[in-house]
């Protein structure tokens, strides 16, 4: 695995977009970014006073456009201090390194028609598809569900951009999205994505497994990323160091703020990269990535997201 | 669907056996000339919208209006022989069909299609290697390498180098 070079990008505008949304645009101090694919994030590296934060943002400009990237950040009630930095320290002129985009969430190529379920500030990742998706000439239809005192942002360009391809439903005007009705109408060949809360994320799932529609035709990014937990001590066997692990800051920040490098692209349990093996103590997982035969073995883990169960983990590092 | 690694090559497929899609709103059973008890029995059991189909000879057009119609939440099955079955496989991805949606039985002979590097003349029937390509008349050795696309195995000149030195026939299975 080789290391992947952080980019050096400065804020060029900032723009509030809901009441809890920024939008920032980032532009490149040298040279020019790389085109991405629809679904793409980086990761944003923010030197805060006292710790170092790295959130995951899906890059919502158009993938052909290098000459900038734009990322939506909601400022999250119980952040762990990424989204309140970003929406308190970031202004025009702030410079930032990202890493180069990955995608763990690209649009299914072959697909006959794309339904795209988004909540809140999950909109940006799908308005890097709709360019695509437009280009491609492919149907579609955008559900955007959101509450208009908190998120809800681009949705007026969406509607007069999109016209009757986009449904909004504003759940502070009590409108709700009947995702049964929206999967039922469907032809085969249409996949489904969902990029949203976890509440959103079972609905449609549970929806598809009761309707018959096949597994591989749902498609999710979840945005949540490391959740806090209780403090606990790791203990690095390969190196006969120990660390301590702050209730507020997730295993890999803990590994990474020590100088311990593990190779990350999602931060969030999907993609797979961070896994370490566990020589000691219970684990507590919280990724979708790992299999539940892996999970039971106790014997990995993947440190962007999961825990230690106790106050002590032993890793084979 | 399952590949198991054969002389070194990971694409020819393995088939284990199949069970009905319990939630799935509609079934199509296709077979090739013949409902294969497996799939009779499968057939039976399902109670909810069902269709069969039987094609001797099936054209491509014919094979593509019978999924016409195929609803998202549906199961195909098929049984036949191996080229049969994934020719159909093939029409029903380019309609849309994800993997699981294709129920595939154990091939009914393991006679196979050979797809000729040298000339792309497709033989059929072949049970044993090296086998004669029905285009160029070379010699080919007939591999365990599958062409999901094309439904047919990979072969090339056996004795290319030294057209004195020719294997021993064997039989694939």
């Amino acid at each position: 695995m080789s290391v992947i070079d952080q980019m050096s990008v400065v804020v060029t505008a900032v723009k509030q977009v809901a009441p809890m949304i920024k939008e920032f645009t980032l532009e490149p101090l040298e040279g020019q970014l790389t085109p991405f694919s629809p679904g793409a994030h980086v990761v944003v590296t923010m030197a805060g006073t006292e710790s170092t934060y790295r959130n995951a943002y899906s890059l919502m400009s158009d993938p052909q456009d290098n000459s900038q990237y734009r990322i939506a950040v909601r400022l999250q009630e119980t952040s762990r201090g990424g989204s309140v930095y970003m929406h308190q320290q970031v202004e025009v002129g702030t410079q930032l390194k990202i890493s180069p985009p990955s995608n763990l969430f690209a649009p299914q190529w072959m697909a006959k028609k794309h339904v795209l379920f988004a909540g809140g500030v999950g909109i940006t990742p799908f308005l890097s598809y709709l360019p695509a998706l437009q280009r491609q000439q492919v149907p579609f239809e955008l559900h955007y569900m959101y509450r208009s005192q908190q998120t809800g942002a681009y949705r007026i360009e969406l509607t007069e951009s999109l016209a009757d391809r986009c449904h909004c439903y504003d759940a502070d005007q009590g409108n709700r999205c009947d995702v049964s009705a929206v999967m039922s109408a469907q032809p085969l060949g249409t996949h489904f994505y969902i990029c949203g809360p976890e509440s959103l994320i079972e609905a449609v799932q549970t929806t598809a497994d009761e309707m018959g529609i096949p597994p591989s035709a749902i498609h999710w990014e979840a945005f949540a990323g490391a959740k806090p937990g209780q403090p606990f001590v790791v203990e690095l066997s390969g190196r006969g160091v120990e660390l301590d692990v702050a209730a507020d800051s997730s295993l890999l920040e803990a590994l990474e703020a020590a100088d311990i490098k593990i190779p990350n692209l999602c931060r969030a349990g999907v993609c797979g990269q961070c896994v370490c093996d566990v020589a000691g103590g219970e684990v507590e997982h919280r990724d979708s990535y790992l299999s539940d035969t892996e999970k039971q073995s106790g014997r990995v883990i993947m440190p962007c997201v999961s825990r230690a169960a106790g106050e002590r983990l032993v890793l084979d590092i | 669907m399952q590949t198991e690694q054969l002389n070194g090559v990971v694409s020819k497929p393995a088939y284990s056996s199949v069970e009905l899609n319990p939630k799935s709103r509609f079934h199509l059973f296709i077979a090739e000339q013949n409902v294969t008890a497996e799939m009779q029995s499968i057939y039976d059991e399902c109670s909810s919208d069902k269709k069969i189909a039987v094609y001797n000879d099936a054209s491509d057009t014919q094979l593509i209006e019978s999924l016409a119609l195929f609803p998202l939440a549906g199961t195909l099955y098929l049984a036949g022989t191996e080229p049969f079955i994934w020719r159909v496989a093939s029409h029903a991805r380019q309609a849309g069909m994800c993997p699981e949606q294709i129920r595939m039985m154990t091939p009914v002979s393991r006679e196979r299609h050979l797809f000729c590097c040298h000339c792309y003349t497709v033989t059929e029937g072949v049970t044993y290697s090296p086998y004669v390509c029905d285009g160029c008349g070379l010699s080919l050795e007939v591999t365990d390498h599958f062409a999901r696309l094309h439904s047919a195995y990979f072969g090339y000149q056996v004795n290319a180098e030294d057209s004195a030195d020719m294997p021993a026939k064997r039989e694939v299975s």
